[in-house]
């Protein structure tokens, strides 16, 4: 008896170690979930992210509160005094340590302002103007008084273009550029200085012009200019003239005077591959590339308007360049809740020519959204909004786009909702279903009991009396259907058209006879 | 006869002066092998252009495969190749956190590391060709500079150096310059950076407006790993790179909340 006693204690005692153990493990386990720490580099050798102790790197900083709490991962802007750049949302020390400048705030080093280089301009911050002047050889011409980018776009556009004539080598040249440029003026930061190179200017007109006596002159070739769309013609001396045209090739005035696009050949179309003219126009799908690259030769020069738009698409339409849209091309339907499981929205982009494809997140976390801007088809990956569907009880509050994207059943019924009618997914999030215990609980929303009542005859036979609609195929599809819109619930296919194994399960309980 | 005499006497004399001035050449070039008088004037950027081009260019290529890094640290693996992130979180539903500020100074960095041994040599080799030409050249230790700037690579040799023969020439350093687009890549993966630690996502056919020959392929891998592969489309340049943001899990996430890391 007392053995007996002793070989239960020993169990008992065993028992109780094995279940403190346990729920010993399981504190460790949720509190090294939940509590986290902000970690200078994790052992990933990520820097300043929030994670659990063990996962911080050996030797690195952690403290027991969140990176933005901290001094040393607090977010910012990071000043990069070499390209005269900022970058927001930066770690301080991974600035420091990268030799940048950190501040908490954007410093007054990253004020933007106009930065005209040549004919072209920047909206950049002094220190980047300074940089892309030094590197395109030009002195910094930089307007911090203009404050926003169109009107930084217009002042370059207002500049005189014209012939600038100088000496050099003791020979009469010529260089096509802007007045102020030519004359050696520019504007600093503070005041306006002069420099001592100066051309004489000759607004409108060409290097190669005869009239200007230089030894610039006509050639048969063409050139890509940095910056515009067209062909241009180019003189012996290197400068762009004219937009290309083949008919004018020995027209002098054409080699005179600047012409604008629209007084130049195919002023209204795109010029696509055309051998004649390198009138090109990149909103409407064409752009100055090289003819291997085109895959056509010019009459003339090495150049021509390529053709960057998409046709015959793999959805039968044409697109031009940067034209998006959206496919859905798995099998089964979409925003109906009657996804395929792996199915996936994915936005098609025609670039340069070819359809590049963009998937929008797994797991349809993301629906692919598109609309049309003058002709122009502009798509985008955009978060589905299903996680509240099923707690809405009114149609309006379900159907509502600006808050979310579920629709409205009608005369069903829900686990756990007294409401006939019950709001679900229009494209129902895909759910790790084979090892999750989250899909088991969301799919068991769509879980029904339904109460047959029969009535017994004299001979033992039985008619059925009320929720007989519940015994039929029809409603064993509805309810699929509910388990369907919850998620990657109930009988359904994937993606490419493979049924499942399991059909709806219908469990039949025990009949209870009442008097 | 005598005429005859004489014409000998003289054609010997033309053939003696030849072979002296034959003996005389071969005497020169072996007695004074420093004197090279057949080898053509040395252009110090142009053998050095030449020397250390192919380094520049393999290590150009290494580096933009690999998000700017040699030795990715903190990486997504993709086709067998490790992608370093440039910004990341380790949570779910937040914007990520950038990893990497001062992207170009960092590549130049990177480049300078994995071709200095080789620039080196390079000035090793150029010295041995001057002295093999008949210079004293005098030369103080060198050290390299590598710039990334539009449309270009410029690896810059600080290596003072004198020449020194009939006249002396004094360098203080030597410009290479090799032909890339890899700038502007660099500028536009700080750009979507910058769009993804704000945002969570970037709008990558915003840029097809400004740069033709841009071509961005966004790779979206699951976990919100991203892999951004930017290339020029004249130049076939590339830059690629990883980012891990906005994180959605499946489902509601209670599964993940807590263990949000899953690469």
């Amino acid at each position: 008896m007392k053995r007996k006693g002793i070989f239960f204690g020993t169990i008992a005692i065993i028992y109780i170690l094995v279940l403190v153990w346990g729920v010993l493990l399981t504190i460790k386990d949720v509190s090294a979930q939940q509590n986290t720490v902000c970690c200078e580099k994790t052992k990933q050798g990520a820097f300043c992210q929030n994670v659990p102790a063990e996962e911080c790197s050996p030797g690195a900083r952690q403290v027991p509160t969140a990176c933005d709490s901290t001094s040393f991962c607090r977010l910012g802007t990071c000043f990069d005094s070499n390209e005269g750049i900022c970058l927001d949302n930066t770690p301080q020390l991974v600035c420091n340590d990268n030799d940048g400048v950190w501040n908490e705030n954007s410093p007054p080093q990253c004020e933007l302002g106009c930065c005209i280089l040549g004919d072209q301009a920047a909206f950049v911050t002094l220190v980047r103007c300074k940089k892309l002047s030094a590197d395109l050889g030009l002195k910094t011409n930089y307007d911090k008084a203009i404050t926003s980018e169109l009107e930084c776009v217009d002042a370059v556009k207002s500049q005189e273009r014209g012939a600038c004539i100088f000496d050099f080598e003791f020979e009469r040249t010529c260089k096509f550029t802007t007045k102020s440029e030519c004359e050696g003026i520019v504007s600093s930061e503070n005041d306006t200085e002069e420099t001592s190179e100066k051309g004489t200017f000759f607004k409108d007109k060409l290097c190669s012009a005869e009239e200007l006596g230089t030894n610039c002159g006509p050639t048969t070739e063409t050139l890509c200019v940095s910056g515009k769309d067209e062909v241009y013609f180019v003189d012996t001396c290197g400068n762009p003239a004219n937009i290309y045209d083949a008919s004018k090739i020995n027209d002098k005035e054409y080699w005179t005077n600047v012409r604008g696009k629209a007084e130049t050949c195919g002023p209204n179309s795109g010029n696509i591959l055309s051998a004649s003219c390198g009138n090109c126009n990149y909103l409407l799908g064409s752009y100055c590339r090289d003819e291997n690259t085109a895959g056509k030769n010019p009459t003339y020069g090495d150049f021509i308007c390529a053709d960057l738009n998409c046709q015959g698409t793999s959805n039968g339409q044409s697109y031009k360049h940067g034209e998006s849209w959206c496919v859905y091309d798995d099998f089964g339907a979409f925003g109906k809740g009657e996804n395929s499981v792996g199915s996936r929205f994915f936005k098609h982009i025609c670039i340069n020519g070819e359809e590049v494809l963009e998937a929008c997140e797994d797991f349809r976390a993301e629906e692919c959204i598109e609309g049309d801007i003058n002709g122009f088809s502009q798509a985008a990956c955009r978060v589905n909004r299903w996680q509240d569907c099923t707690a809405q009880t009114k149609k309006d509050d379900c159907e509502n786009p600006e808050r979310r994207d579920c629709f409205w059943k009608e005369g069903i019924t829900l686990t756990n909702s007294s409401i006939i009618g019950a709001c679900l997914p229009e494209n129902p999030p895909g759910l790790k279903f084979w090892e999750s215990e989250e899909a088991k609980n969301i799919c068991a929303q769509g879980n029904a009991n339904c109460i047959v009542k029969f009535e017994k005859g004299l001979f033992g036979d039985e008619k059925c009396e009320e929720n007989c609609q519940c015994l039929t195929e029809a409603w064993e599809k509805e309810r699929n259907d509910v388990c369907k819109s919850l998620g990657d619930c109930g009988s359904t296919v994937n993606w490419i058209g493979s049924k499942g194994r399991e059909k709806t399960v219908v469990e039949f309980g025990e009949k209870e006879e009442v008097e | 006869m005598e005429n005859r005499k004489v014409r000998k006497r003289g054609q010997v004399t033309f053939f003696v002066i030849i072979a002296l001035i034959i003996v005389a050449v071969v005497l020169v070039i072996f007695l004074f092998p420093r004197l090279n008088v057949f080898v053509e004037e040395l252009n110090p950027s142009s053998f050095l252009r030449t020397c250390i081009e192919n380094d520049v260019k393999s290590s150009v290529n290494i580096l933009s495969k690999q998000g700017g890094y040699f030795l990715p640290n903190n990486y997504y693996t993709y086709k067998g190749k490790r992608i370093q992130y440039l910004c990341y979180t380790d949570e779910l539903y937040k914007p990520c956190i950038v990893q990497q500020p001062l992207l170009v100074s960092h590549v130049e960095e990177e480049i300078e590391n994995q071709v200095k041994s080789k620039a080196d040599q390079c000035v090793e080799e150029l010295v041995k060709q001057y002295e093999r030409r008949g210079f004293d050249v005098e030369r103080r230790p060198s050290e390299i500079n590598v710039d990334i700037i539009q449309g270009k690579i410029v690896v810059d040799f600080i290596s003072p150096m004198t020449i020194r023969k009939e006249s002396t020439q004094t360098f203080e350093k030597f410009a290479v310059g090799l032909d890339t687009e890899l700038y502007e890549l660099l500028m536009t993966a700080v750009s979507i950076i910058q769009y993804e630690s704000t945002f969570g996502d970037s709008e990558t056919t915003l840029y097809l407006q400004y740069y033709p020959n841009l071509r961005i392929d966004k790779i979206r891998r699951n976990d919100g790993n991203t892999i951004y592969k930017l290339s020029n489309v004249a130049t076939k340049d590339e830059f690629t790179f990883a980012s891990r943001s906005l994180v959605w899990p499946e489902g509601y996430g209670f599964d993940e909340l807590g263990v949000s890391k899953n690469k």
